[in-house]
């Protein structure tokens, strides 16, 4: 057995409700096990025991049972000793990277334990070779991609000769070409005899690596323990019972008739110093009623293209229309009375002591009259399911599927035509994602119009009423979703449909 | 030859010497020949125009306000001094600054006997300058897009109060991110073993005939400067 828990408890510092509760659950070499569950069901807490971060980094909380690890009990294990039997990979490989370099990075724990400098460039080039990265050991860790950070910091942790590999939500930030080369090769590890602990959001997806366990956690203690058939089954049959019986949430595909909200025209656009154009060309209108979701591999260009509907990036050649008018003629804050942009991480506007000042801040200055932004604001909290919430409180005390809603509120509040979410599902559980997008489509004052930029592919199934899949900063496919995704070329060039089968790694 | 061929220790000592050498002397003829031994550093690093001609325009204003304010409250001879001084330093910090890899910071300040911790703390900063460079531009754009304008037309002293003001929405996300960040980067350095013991640092240093000509140099331009100030007052 390689990790082996035991009536596990954990209730955080100044929490009353534990975040654990008598967990019992083994992982074995050689296998990938899958650990499902929503936001805050205890399964970071359960990655932080494992690996030591609790007690040791977390020292005031309230631990039971036992954990032991490839036959020891980790009670007795310094951290240091930990890393050199359990790699953790955690969620955004960017908050793992600490050096400059992807040769310095790969190396730091085997330089913290001590090694001699030619074991340690011995060790760095083998894992190196191991995951083919050697092309990168030279390059600024800064310009690396999603990807290629996640391969770096699994690269780093392998470094350290784990026995037993946890990933926290590895796949949170991967496009769909990176995130199955990463399941390839998580699988590819297990089958080499480590012990693989995959913690996952995107179960659809996290299915494809075929583990050999599935582990649902939901309220700090484990609901179902069991092979892959048993969770598909578990999943159908939770998902019967929680099916309230309300309609599929989804708008009629409009039609050429209907009025456009904003309509590109043979945009072009190249960031200053890039060897290539990032928009080559792209033509096409969002109407009255769409729900669109822009597809496409990191790198296509879904974003520049929706930051030139809000003007945070002018066309080098081509026009950008909006509800009529050029956007080359209107300020930024003047488009986003028009065009409303939710940014991927929450964290990268809120600001403000109470949740007023936070949702006021967008419609005040756009210049929104006081008794219509009090109007604005109500509606935008009751639209993302806040209502409940005192405007007084503060929106940092709020967890991040909260914050998230809060930041859709807040540009909501602007009461836009066009709404351009970035990663609507990014960092929230599948019933969290999909609430939130029940909502904005079923919400009578919303906006006329939805642009989702997403990888999500069961996303745009389950809402989108259009597709557009981008590629090289163009335009590959655009049309009904039943047409779009099932177009195998389109699909192939948006990086949507793997090249390689996943299981060759 | 260029700067950075030089070991960065020789290089880091060159510069605490010239600068506090700088703060040191009061004798105009003595600054202004350290003031063009900032800029030839500046010349011989050959760092392009382009990369630096911001910072030198930042230079410049603030070059330019304090020799005002001296000139105002003090004397020309102050001013003058104080003119001299900023422009070696900015020179040479441009020299040293701009040419050197940052991948170097901590192994060169823990062979100049600086603990392991302080050493990569320097490290984690180069590592983290980019980071904080990208969510400060990710957050300008997400406040721009709620329509937030930076510019005020006011010029008056309430008009560049409310421009401060109006600064919170970019400041206040990057600083609670860092902060919330750093919790989740101690995390990623403790399961690496970080402080448990001491620790190997993969990149060496070697000192060549030249540096030691560098250091040497350096201590005697910071004798020159004292000696200076002594003789000179």
């Amino acid at each position: 057995m390689a990790i082996n828990i035991t009536g596990l408890s954990y209730t955080y510092a100044n929490r009353a409700a534990p975040a654990l509760r008598d967990v019992t659950l083994d992982f074995r070499p050689g296998e990938v096990t899958l650990v499902v569950g929503r936001s805050g069901s205890g399964k970071t807490t359960l990655i932080r025991c494992i690996n030591g971060l609790i007690p040791h980094s977390y020292k005031n909380g309230t631990l039971h049972g036992e954990i032991r690890c490839f036959d020891q009990s980790t009670a007795g294990l310094s951290l240091a000793q930990l890393a050199r039997r359990v790699g953790t990979v955690m969620q955004d490989p960017d908050k793992q990277i600490v050096a400059s370099r992807v040769l310095n990075e790969i190396a730091f724990g085997l330089e913290n334990i001590g090694l001699p400098r030619e074991r340690i460039v011995a060790r760095v080039h083998e894992v190196a070779r191991q995951l083919r990265i050697e092309h990168l050991l030279d390059r600024d860790t800064h310009t690396l991609s999603g990807g290629e950070q996640q391969k770096v910091v699994i690269a780093a942790t392998l470094a350290m000769q784990p026995r037993a590999l946890l990933l926290d939500e590895p796949l949170a930030s991967l496009d769909l070409p990176s995130a199955r080369t990463a399941l390839a090769l998580f699988r590819r590890l297990a089958d080499e005899g480590i012990a693989v602990v995959l913690v996952e959001h995107r179960v659809a997806e996290a299915l494809r690596v075929a583990p050999e366990r599935c582990v649902a956690l939901h309220d700090g203690s484990v609901a179902f323990d069991g092979d892959t058939a048993g969770f598909r089954a578990w999943l159908d049959a939770r998902h019967k019972t929680q099916d309230d019986g309300a309609s599929p949430v989804s708008r009629p595909a409009s039609s050429v008739n209907s009025a456009s909200l904003l309509s590109f025209y043979d945009v072009h656009f190249a960031y200053p110093g890039a060897s290539g154009e990032q928009l080559g060309g792209v033509s096409f209108d969002v109407r009255e009623g769409d729900v669109i979701a822009l597809m496409g591999p990191n790198g296509a260009g879904k974003s520049t293209l929706c930051k030139m509907a809000i003007g945070l990036l002018r066309p080098a050649r081509g026009r950008v229309i909006v509800a009529g008018e050029d956007a080359a003629r209107l300020t930024v804050a003047q488009l986003a009375r028009k065009v409303g942009y939710v940014f991927q991480n929450p964290a990268a506007m809120l600001f403000a002591n109470t949740l007023r000042e936070e949702l006021s801040f967008g419609p005040r200055n756009v210049g929104m009259p006081e008794d219509r932004m009090r109007e604005a604001i109500a509606d935008a909290l009751e639209t993302v399911g806040l209502s409940h919430l005192s405007l007084d409180q503060s929106p940092f005390g709020l967890s991040f599927g909260q914050q998230k809603r809060v930041a859709v509120a807040g540009v909501l509040a602007m009461q836009p035509r066009v709404l351009i979410l970035d990663e609507p599902t990014a960092g929230l559980d599948d019933g969290a994602a999909e609430d939130l997008l029940c909502r904005l489509l079923r919400a009578a004052r919303g906006p006329q119009a939805i642009v989702m930029v997403t990888h999500d592919l069961a996303l745009a199934r389950r809402f989108a009423n259009r597709v557009v899949l981008m590629a090289g900063g163009r335009i590959v496919a655009d049309g009904p979703p039943r047409d779009t995704l099932e177009n195998d070329e389109a699909m192939r060039r948006a990086g949507l449909i793997a090249a390689e089968p996943l299981a060759s790694g | 030859m260029r700067i950075e061929s030089f070991d960065p220790r020789a290089r880091v000592t060159f510069y605490v010497c010239l600068t506090t050498a700088v703060l040191v002397v009061n004798d105009l003829r003595v600054l202004a020949g350290l003031a063009l031994l900032g800029i030839g550093a500046l010349l011989f690093a050959r760092v392009p125009w382009e990369r630096m001609k911001r910072i030198w325009l930042g230079a410049a204003i603030f070059i330019a306000l304090i020799t005002a304010l001296n000139l105002l409250f003090r004397s020309p001879v102050e001013a003058a001094q104080q003119a001299l001084r900023a422009v070696a330093m900015a020179a040479a910090s441009l020299a040293v600054v701009l040419t050197f890899d940052p991948a170097d910071l901590g192994i060169t300040f823990r062979r100049m006997g600086f603990p392991d911790r302080f050493a990569f703390a320097l490290d984690l900063t180069a590592r983290f300058v980019p980071t904080l460079i990208r969510d400060f531009q990710i957050t300008i754009d997400a406040q721009r897009a709620r329509g937030y304008e930076l510019e005020s037309r006011d010029r008056s002293l309430k008009g560049m109060l409310t421009v401060g003001r109006r600064f919170v929405p970019l400041i206040v996300p990057v600083v609670v991110r860092a902060v919330l960040d750093a919790e989740d980067r101690a995390n990623a350095m403790d399961l690496r073993a970080f402080g448990t013991g001491p620790r190997t640092w993969l990149q060496t240093l070697h000192l060549r005939p030249r540096d030691y000509v560098l250091v040497a140099a350096s201590f005697a331009l910071l004798a020159g400067g004292i000696a200076a100030r002594l003789l000179l007052g």
